[in-house]
């Protein structure tokens, strides 16, 4: 069997990429009800620093703060997949068994549909809010962009896409074995809204949570890209953050391959 | 009591889906309401029972406004639509029983009565236990109808209940509505777009088209205007030889008295025979061409309704 | 009443017998949403430490304040969460007919057709919310109090569904109003927190045009002493008398403009 070029899969990323397309206004209102959460925590900081009395929380200045959770919302648009969920669909509806008899990886098609996906999020919400950002911290703050924190953010979220898009490839498979992805996704889901640092900076959490955190992959996935633009790692210290993102990568990848090909043997000795 | 009289017409936002329709259906009748698709008669029925408020004219259904009194209305009305099940999905079917018997006030004696008569007339009771859900489409439609009669309605509404079922099951489902009919005296106003529904159902039926009605009146009169129509199918050498118009001319007949068409290289002739005979005809095409075969045919009442829908027959 | 309630009661218990064919789920719904809130305490925890009081309000009088919003939530939550299936597919698909074809008012059967258990969730974070808060407050707590605190919580519960109730309302014209119905109800994410830390305009809107103030911040403001009773209690009552008298005047004119769906 021939294997298929990259070029057999972007259908797949077309395909998602317009269907969002007709949805565009349905879709914006979500993104205004979800934002409104994002203002609240905006008022909530603004509250915050004034009370305290002091310049910087857990080094983190009043404009590093709003930049921060704006940020969040950019580096959640790479992130923000239902991965999981079109993985568990077909695996319950059985209509996963389809996808071995084409000659194409079952994974980069999920990849593929989900990077549609993505692109439409940050090309239509994420990068409007990063300029946005930009040029609030420009125009009433005199912070010019930084290009290099900006690169190495993209660089970044690419990554945490990655390592969730592996993660949730790994959390859909698993209803082979368990039958309540439903439940199990909304779980994760707040699981991960918290400690990916998308509510609060890491730094606010205690110091046991923190060393913690530092061995799992939710720093790597919002946390990471956020401080790398606000260039709070910098130099060796954004390399490090970058390698241990790329130890995820390979860590989660090398595993929802071999989850896989068990998954196929389970696959066709049921027979479907 | 138990009549129904209409005069109404409700508009879309593009089309008005019905207009000028007026008709009235006495107790106990079993009505048969057809059309070809979109020809308004789910709108009707939807407007009778109360779901949607014409935008002008009235309705009574025994005295009562469905619209304005949807309540009240809905205490004498059954309703079954063939396509969308009025159980509870995930429950048993005795479940949705049980559920109904509370929301119309059913005693406990009219529901025992009911339930065994209902039971045995549908056959219920094999599957009583099953959720509603693993139901064959048979199944849900008997105890759809059952469950549309559990409060005796005066009313049965059935949109296209036979839809989607086999022969079998669809002669019990007919079978089930005739024994209801007889047992309650129930009104049965019925859409479908199956004729025999009708034949074997229906005494008196009404068939609209773009919204407006267009026959109204018993199958028998149908049968006995159209029962001298003949259709002639003839194999012959050049099909195109043969036209009506010079018939027509020569005996002074109209377009439904005498018509042809050539379908698949065969040349199909509709003729009335107490207007002109068969044999005119015969001669008249082999006057023009050579005859291979022929076949004579009473013309069906599924033909002759298919041309009331396309106003080819005049109905004055 | 006694035919609602025996109505409702029963096809209740009928959703619940649903409901329990998926347990799992349900069970595993209810302990992320423990999560959920678990986490938005914790947010508030670590907030705290940087400061003495957030705009003159305590650790606990927030907590109090966010406590309380769970419960006119939970409440509204728990009975009228039909109200988004319609917004989201129930006119569109034409499955509204069905509420249309029983002798019961078409939005009691619409509630009482389904009920949403993870409201347990909400109301049982928002009571050990509440409770706690108190105990550490010392507050005077007294009768009036007490009965203030209950017609309160329940005029909340009617200022969520009227609110929820004239967006989804929408859905009569507009086939699907989800996602407008979204973006009003996420407003409510404002209120569990103190609203002295907003400007004007988000109080003055939140107060006045789609009242979410009164559903937890302004009655929770009375019981903490800051608001009087009147503002705090009967003000609420008023609002939630006149939204849910908009809320189903729109409703009955969406029932008249219903054009089901062709076949």
């Amino acid at each position: 069997m021939r294997e298929a070029s990259l070029k057999s899969y972007l259908p797949f990323a077309k395909g998602t990429f317009q269907s969002l397309l007709s949805y565009r206004l349905n879709f914006f209102l979500y993104v205004i009800g979800e934002l409104t959460t994002v203002f609240a925590t905006y008022y909530i900081w603004l509250a915050v620093y004034k009370n305290s009395g002091s310049q910087t929380l857990h080094g983190f200045s009043l404009q590093d703060m709003f930049t921060y959770i704006f940020m969040c919302q950019v580096a959640l648009n790479f992130v923000s997949n239902d991965a999981s969920y079109e993985v568990a669909n077909e695996v319950r509806e059985g209509s996963i068994a389809m996808n071995l008899i084409r000659p194409i990886r079952y994974r980069m098609v999920i990849l593929f549909r989900i990077l549609g996906e993505v692109i439409y999020n940050v090309c239509f919400v994420g990068t409007p809010i990063l300029l946005i950002v930009c040029g609030v911290r420009y125009f009433s703050h005199g912070i010019a962009p930084d290009l290099l924190g900006i690169a190495g953010f993209f660089l970044s979220a690419v990554m945490g896409f990655l390592i969730y898009f592996y993660f949730n490839f790994i959390f859909g498979l698993s209803a082979f074995y368990i039958s309540n992805v439903w439940g199990m996704n909304m779980l994760k889901g707040a699981i991960i809204n918290f400690l990916s640092g998308s509510m609060i900076p890491i730094q606010f959490f205690p110091g046991w949570a923190q060393d913690i955190l530092a061995f799992m992959p939710f720093n790597s996935l919002i946390y990471t890209p956020v401080m790398i633009f606000l260039g709070k790692y910098q130099g060796m210290e954004a390399v490090k953050a970058l390698l241990i993102q790329v130890f995820w990568v390979l860590l989660l990848g090398i595993s929802g391959v071999l989850l896989w090909q068990k998954a196929i043997k389970k696959l066709t000795i049921q027979g479907g | 009591m138990g009549s129904i009289k209409t005069l109404f017409s409700r508009e879309y936002t593009h089309k008005r889906a019905v207009d000028h329709m007026s008709f009235s259906v006495d107790r106990g009748e079993v009505v048969g309401y057809i059309g070809p698709n979109g020809a308004g008669k789910s709108t009707t029925i939807k407007m009778m029972t109360g779901i949607l408020v014409p935008t002008s004219g009235n309705i009574q259904v025994d005295g009562i406004t469905p619209y304005e009194q949807r309540q009240k209305n809905a205490m004498n009305i059954g309703v079954v639509f063939g396509q969308r099940t009025q159980l509870w999905w995930d429950l048993p079917v005795r479940e949705t029983f049980s559920i109904l018997k509370e929301i119309y006030n059913v005693n406990d004696a009219d529901y025992k009565k009911r339930m065994s008569f209902l039971g045995e007339v549908l056959e219920l009771e094999p599957f009583l236990a099953t959720p509603v859900r693993s139901l064959s489409l048979g199944q849900r439609m008997r105890a759809d109808l059952a469950a549309a009669m559990i409060h005796n309605p005066k009313v049965l509404y059935l949109d296209e209940p036979t839809i989607g079922l086999d022969v079998v099951v669809k002669e019990n489902v007919r079978q089930a509505i005739k024994q209801l009919n007889a047992e309650f005296n129930t009104t049965v106003i019925l859409t479908t777009h199956d004729l025999s529904d009708i034949e074997e159902l229906c005494k008196r039926i009404i068939i609209i088209d773009n919204g407006r009605k267009v026959y109204d009146g018993t199958l028998a009169e149908i049968k006995s205007r159209f029962g001298t129509m003949r259709r002639l199918e003839l194999k012959v050498k050049n099909p195109y030889a043969f036209k009506a118009e010079p018939l027509r001319a020569k005996y002074g007949l109209s377009g439904d008295e005498l018509s042809c068409e050539v379908v698949d290289g065969q040349l199909n002739i509709e003729l009335d025979r107490n207007r002109i005979g068969i044999q005119e005809v015969i001669n008249e095409v082999l006057a023009k061409t050579e005859l291979v075969d022929m076949s004579l045919f009473e013309t069906k009442i599924e033909e002759i309704i298919k041309k009331i829908y396309r106003n080819e027959v005049n109905m004055e | 009443m006694k035919r609602f309630i025996r109505l409702y009661t029963k096809l209740s218990a009928q959703y619940l017998k649903t409901l329990l064919e998926y347990r799992t789920d349900f069970i595993i719904g209810l302990i992320a949403f423990f999560f959920i809130q678990g986490f938005g305490i914790a947010f508030l925890f670590m907030v705290f430490q940087n400061i003495p009081n957030l705009n003159g309000w305590s650790f606990y009088e927030v907590l109090f304040i966010y406590g309380f919003a769970n419960l006119p939530r939970a409440l509204d939550h728990l009975v009228t969460d039909n109200l988004w299936i319609l917004a989201g597919r129930i006119i569109v698909r034409g499955e509204f007919d069905k509420y249309l074809l029983r002798p019961m008012n078409p939005l009691f059967y619409l509630f009482a057709d389904r009920f949403q258990p993870d409201a347990f969730g909400e109301l049982i974070v928002g009571i050990l919310l509440v409770v706690t808060a108190l105990t550490k407050l010392s507050l005077h707590i007294g009768l009036i109090e007490i009965v203030g605190f209950i017609i309160a919580v329940l005029a909340g519960a009617v200022i969520y569904t009227s609110i929820k109730l004239i967006f989804a309302s929408l859905a009569f014209w507009m086939k699907r109003s989800q996602s407008i119905l979204f973006v009003a109800y996420q407003m409510a994410n404002f209120t569990k927190y103190p609203m002295t830390i907003y400007n004007k305009v988000i109080n003055i809107f939140l107060t006045f045009i789609i009242p979410f103030a009164f559903t937890a911040f302004i009655p929770a403001s009375w019981l903490l002493g800051r608001e009087s009773f009147a503002y705090g209690v009967l003000a609420t009552c008023g609002v939630a008398a006149v939204f849910f008298a908009g809320g189903y005047a729109l409703w009955n004119a969406g029932l008249k403009s219903y054009e089901s769906a062709g076949n």
